[in-house]
């Protein structure tokens, strides 16, 4: 058989047909679908997607028993789940469980998890990952353009003059769409790079910025304010769709070129050139961690918006906000309420009126207040507020930061469920494992970062007694004696696509082969957003001071640790460790480090160092490289071997609680392993 | 056998030869006797394929294996009695003995000199040398053979480092070559590239010709039999067209000794 | 011998193919068109495909010393593909596994009557091969059918002569003057280990191994354990392809590899099979996502 189907790793959403027989892939051919990757796919696509047939997949409900797991049945582990988490709701009140969803599973599954959350277990306590990368995003772009999404269309792409990227390593977490800006700067186009390592896309940078990690505020500032000097601003648009840019000119008045200089570490004219070039042309902003993972990382995304609607660079072809989405449906995670303070459809869940319609829908009362965050939920656990948890598809002790403390946290849980489709580093301390199935073997939707939404189709029969995460959800529900009656996942997009504003109407016949953008009217999508109005009426100018990051270096931690992702693996490796290919080309865990840097150290290539922060320590392998300057090291989470997010900045952004994985003060000394 | 199906053997024996080298006697499950200077890819379950060149052979296939990466941890795990998979043997081995033969071997290069040596003698040949560099006395493998050697060959020994029981040659292999009885002579010489490196340049002073310096080239191979691609050097695999080659077939290829 | 075939009667000789074998074609699949198992003729396209049928006489990953024992034919594939396999043949037909599957696979080959968008298979051996098991050319009404093998003969099967060979040549003379051959003569002795097209590929690639994976000549494989010793396609331009143990490689840079990739199919393989390792299929400009071209690579030799 073959089926046109999503690849499961990043928010490009390659199409890819899979050629099966059921048991095995037969072979992997990328879609000719131009719209996206255009025949093309990155070797994830060609090479990682064996993980689905892998031998060590979870085929059985599993229950703790002294240090190891038993197999139980379906029927025996729906009762254990239902039956301790019914007791810790009785005795600990709604708020006392919380629910992890996961980014990785598709929008049905997302949307029962935290109906199962809310409507079941009266709680707002529902999260998923995107609270430690794009939760910036959803906070900075509601707040200043009302829809918290990429505002315009891969595809569109080809329509700019410019591009500017911050905070984004695109060749390498984003290939198809880094592939997609080189192939249009090699026919003229322009590119401006801030970024502080010597990633590959610099190659074809014009520009290429190498700000000191954590003062991206400050940059954009300095832009908007050499633009408005120069007069170089979008008058016209400024006035009749924004609001509020008096406010904002009095902060940016406030970074001259000299200041953003001094604060950034790049040159003025540098700067002068780029805000120039971004200000004349028809420009695309992509950003990505870059720019999310700071205490700063609303202002951050606000500042993005600002500079886009200063220049009028939005709402036509061609130009727009690019945050690049990390999971395969992190965005419809997010689309579908899998967040603490948002119902499906990103209304608040202490909107009266937005809570409403749920209430109506679901037939109970609604919590408002909003809920822990997924970094805040172990921090409950810890504080003995929450007694249980639900982990679906998430591997916290390797992506999260502090993780010994996370471990800790576990112990203090009365339950903990985590459903996934291996036994991953966090499974192992669960005591109830449920099976679930992979994008291979489940029929379903993802929504890329463009906002597109495509049909996840199976290609695979269902490991041993495996079930999909809708399924496992919904009996869950009937067991605590609720009429869920979902006998498909069609059918819960027929309850998303009724109470959903953005995917309004849809239906998988309208998604078919193509996908279809929200907001969808029907089965018509809207490639470019905020073309008349943005979603929120008009723009509103959200300006801000640049802070200091929270961990900055004194003597005794001299070196900025920057955490970040490789090409070849994927988060937490669960499913690309799987891949031999994948799993060759970066086996281990390393660290870069500026050559000057290292020889005054007397740290060679290969040698062991020792990182330590104010949070723990870690041994990992040197690399010397000059992509990194100097005072700055950068190290991949994606190792077990070496947990970098044992040492990271747990600190986060007050609106969005983001943590600040990407600047952490640390020192360095050889270690002898 | 160009297969690619493993054959399941018994280990007949471990010895520990130094703290990361060990020798393991396999059961001689393929018909075909290898020459010396070939090789055989083991496969060791839940770990992968490695190829390592046979140190000898008479009952069973004797090979000494250092402790680098994944596989060789396994196998280094395993105890006589064990089964690991064999294919091979593999390669075009070193040329037949002609005439005086100096083998210049470093670290764990010395067994498929051992192979070369063993076979020779035990066809009367003695118009041999051994010019072995091992890293530290507690890093030289076949002590005992050594000695038995060098009733009949000339040994040299030399270390890059001493300790306090050494009193041999402290220095690099090159460092001895002016202990070489014979110029006019067949080179052999099988050790890490770096090494190999040097000793050319030390041969060229010398004026041997291109034509009589043999390399045991290494690469990352995988089938073994020049199918898999991964050896490729110029128009030449390792596995196939060597590991043995003449200097002067490969001094023309840039990547060749990197 | 030469048939020729009327056009309409092309879905019942496949319907008549899968009643005895298990029949694979190209089929379309939305907007995409890949090799499927067919039920029945009508499924059947002669469009191109984006990927060729390689997977069946060399899966891109499977168990050692797995095979499966079904007879399979595998009509629609293009001549550039074919030509590739035979190529593979000659260096993996040593091994057993891949020759017991290749001889239960027969291909039924389309010749291209108008030249694709990246191909320049005429700089090999072009849309029409001499070797073939069945090779159909469509000339209108017809398919011309050159046949070397009597069972696979249809019942449709008109006798075909002269007029139908001159038909053929026709095409083929209109389809050379659109796709005019590349330069190849001495490019094994032209080609550079320096060549500046190596770096400046670099500067772009993202290591994807589409190249690789789409070429229908590309042989190399990676061997690893899963409970079982499997195999599967590699990538010469990734870097772990040479890197030994002690984290050494021969070549630790991307440039270096992309030379690998141009040196051995234009030049290492051409010293020992006298061909090179390349039939103009065009497959890995359209796959590489930053439309890394051989042939501008060829032309700058």
């Amino acid at each position: 058989m073959e089926v046109k189907t999503v690849c499961p790793y990043c928010g490009v959403g390659c199409n890819i047909i899979v050629v099966s027989d059921g048991n095995k892939i037969l072979n992997i051919i990328p879609s000719k679908y131009d719209a996206i990757n255009y025949g093309t796919i990155c070797i994830k696509g060609w090479k990682g997607l064996s993980f689905a047939e892998s031998n060590k997949r979870l085929k059985k409900p599993l229950l703790k028993k002294g240090d190891g797991f038993i197999e139980i049945t379906w029927e025996e582990a729906i009762k254990i789940a239902v039956k301790r988490l019914k007791e810790i709701f009785e005795k600990y009140g709604p708020d006392s469980i919380g629910f992890q969803s996961s980014a990785k599973c598709t929008n049905e599954d997302n949307y029962l998890m935290q109906k199962l959350a809310r409507q079941v277990f009266k709680t707002n306590n529902v999260d998923h990952c995107a609270r430690s990368c794009h939760a910036s995003t959803i906070e900075g772009l509601i707040s200043t353009i009302g829809s918290g999404a990429m505002t315009t269309s891969i595809r569109d792409i080809d329509n700019s003059e410019l591009y500017f990227i911050i905070g984004s390593n695109t060749t390498e977490q984003h290939p198809i769409i880094g592939a997609r800006i080189i192939n249009n700067v090699l026919i003229g186009k322009k590119l401006i790079l801030a970024d502080p390592r010597k990633i590959q896309i610099s190659n074809f940078a014009t520009i290429h910025m190498r700000q000191y990690p954590g003062t991206d505020l400050a940059l954009l500032n300095t832009m908007a304010n050499v633009i408005v000097e120069k007069g170089l601003y979008d008058k016209k648009f400024i006035e009749e769709r924004t609001e509020n840019f008096e406010e904002y000119l009095k902060v940016i008045d406030f970074y001259d070129v000299d200041r953003g200089s001094r604060i950034t570490g790049v040159e003025p004219e540098l700067i002068e050139k780029a805000a120039i070039m971004y200000a004349k042309s028809r420009s695309i902003i992509f950003y990505a961690m870059g720019i999310t993972q700071h205490t700063q990382g609303t202002e951050n995304v606000q500042a993005i918006a600002n500079l886009a609607m200063l220049t009028g660079n939005i709402g036509k072809k061609g130009t727009g906000i690019a945050p690049l989405r990390g999971h395969n449906n992190v965005q419809g995670a997010s689309d579908m309420g899998a967040l603490a303070d948002f119902l499906p459809g990103y209304k608040r869940v202490y909107d009266d009126e937005g809570r409403k319609i749920f209430e109506k829908a679901w037939n109970t009362q609604l919590p408002s207040k909003p809920g822990a965050a997924l970094n805040e939920m172990f921090d409950l656990a810890r504080k003995g507020k929450i007694k249980g948890l639900y982990i679906m598809g998430e591997n916290p002790v390797i992506s999260e930061p502090e993780s010994d403390l996370i471990i800790e946290s576990f112990k203090n849980l009365e339950f903990l469920i985590v459903q996934d489709i291996f036994l991953t580093e966090t499974a192992i301390y669960a005591d109830l494992v449920l099976p679930s199935l992979s994008f291979a073997e489940k029929l379903g939707t993802f929504t890329n970062t463009e906002r597109r939404i495509q049909m996840v189709r199976p290609f695979l029969s269902p490991p041993g007694e495996a079930k999909a995460d809708w399924e496992i959800i919904t009996m869950i529900a009937r067991e605590m004696g609720y009429d869920w009656r979902y006998s498909s996942p069609e059918d819960i997009m027929n309850e998303i696509s009724s109470l959903v504003p953005q995917y309004s109407g849809l239906t998988y016949s309208c998604i078919e082969y193509n996908g279809v953008q929200w907001p969808v009217n029907g089965c018509k999508g809207t490639e470019i957003m905020h073309t008349q109005n943005f979603t929120r009426g008009k723009g509103k100018f959200i300006p801000s001071y640049w802070k200091r990051p929270d961990e900055y270096t004194d003597k005794e931690y001299p070196f900025i640790l920057t955490t970040g992702r490789l090409y070849y693996q994927f988060h937490t490796g669960t499913l690309t460790r799987k891949s031999n290919i994948l799993e060759r080309e970066a086996p281990e865990p390393f660290a870069e480090i500026n050559p000057d840097d290292a020889k005054t150290m007397g740290i060679r290539d290969g040698d062991c160092i020792k990182i330590t922060s104010k949070y723990g320590s870690v041994n990992i392998r040197a690399r010397l490289t000059d992509m990194v300057p100097k005072g700055i090291l950068f190290a991949p989470f994606h190792y077990f071997e070496s947990p970098i997010n044992r040492i990271t900045n747990p600190k986060t952004d007050p609106v969005a609680k983001i943590p600040e994985l990407k600047v952490t003060a640390v020192r360095i000394e050889r270690c002898y392993p | 056998m160009r297969s690619m199906i493993p054959v399941k053997s018994r280990i007949i024996d471990i010895y520990k030869e130094t703290d990361d080298i060990k020798t393991f006697i396999v059961e001689k499950t393929i018909d075909e006797d290898p020459v010396p200077g070939q090789f055989y890819e083991i496969y060791v379950r839940d770990a992968g394929e490695i190829p390592i060149s046979i140190a000898s052979w008479n009952d069973g296939l004797i090979f000494s294996v250092k402790r680098v990466g994944a596989v060789t941890e396994k196998l280094h795990k395993l105890v006589k009695g064990d089964y690991i998979g064999l294919r091979g043997p593999y390669g075009n081995g070193f040329p037949e003995h002609r005439r005086f033969t100096v083998l210049i071997a470093g670290g764990i290069g010395l067994p498929p000199a051992r192979s070369y040596i063993e076979y020779w003698l035990s066809k009367g040949a003695k118009d041999m040398q051994l010019l072995y560099g091992a890293r530290t006395p507690s890093d030289i493998v076949y002590k005992k053979l050594l000695d038995y050697w060098s009733n009949y060959i000339d040994v040299q020994i030399t270390v890059d480092r001493g300790d306090s029981t050494w009193d041999g040659n402290v220095g690099v292999v090159t460092t001895i070559f002016n202990r070489i009885k014979n110029k006019d002579a067949d080179f052999l010489i099988i050790g890490p590239e770096i090494m190999m490196k040097f000793s050319i340049i030390e041969l060229k002073k010398m004026g041997v010709s291109d034509d009589n310096i043999y390399l045991s080239m290494e690469r990352r191979m995988k089938c073994g039999f020049g199918i898999c691609g991964h050896c490729n050097i110029g128009r030449y695999y390792v596995c196939k067209d060597g590991p043995v080659f003449r200097y002067s077939t490969i001094k023309d290829i840039p990547e060749a000794i990197h | 011998m030469i048939y020729k075939l009327k056009k309409e009667f092309l879905q019942e000789y496949i319907d008549d193919l899968i009643k005895n074998y298990e029949v694979w074609g190209p089929k379309k699949i939305g907007n995409d068109v890949i090799f499927s198992k067919l039920e029945k003729g009508s499924e059947f396209t002669d469009e191109r495909t984006i990927l060729g049928p390689k997977n069946f006489i060399y899966p891109p990953r499977e168990k050692i010393g797995e095979i499966d024992d079904k007879e399979v034919i595998v009509i629609g594939v293009k001549s550039c593909d074919l030509l590739g396999y035979r190529m593979l043949d000659d260096v993996l037909g040593i091994d057993p596994s891949y020759a017991e599957r290749r001889k239960r696979v027969h291909f039924l080959n389309f010749v291209c009557t108008e030249p694709c968008q990246y191909g320049f298979c005429t700089t090999f051996s072009g849309p029409r091969l001499m070797e073939y098991e069945m090779q159909f050319t469509d000339i209108g009404n017809y398919y011309v059918i050159e046949c070397n093998n009597k069972n696979l003969i249809g019942k449709r099967f008109e006798e075909g002569g002269e007029n139908e060979i001159k038909a053929l040549e026709i095409i083929m003379s209109d389809f050379y003057k659109k796709m005019p051959p590349l330069d190849v003569k001495d490019l094994d002795k032209k080609i550079s280990w320096n060549d500046p097209k190596y770096a400046e590929f670099a500067k772009r690639c993202i290591s994807c191994g589409a190249c690789n994976f789409a070429c229908p000549t590309c042989f190399c494989f990676d061997t690893y354990d899963d409970n079982g010793l499997y195999r599967e396609w590699d990538s010469c331009i990734l870097s772990g392809f040479t890197r030994m143990a002690g984290n050494i490689n021969p070549r630790p840079i991307l440039d270096l590899r992309l030379r690998q990739r141009f040196m051995h199919k234009l030049k290492f393989h051409y010293e020992n099979f006298s061909y090179y390792l390349c039939t103009g299929c065009g497959r890995c400009i359209e796959t590489c996502p930053v439309r890394i071209d051989i042939r501008d690579f060829i032309r700058g030799v």
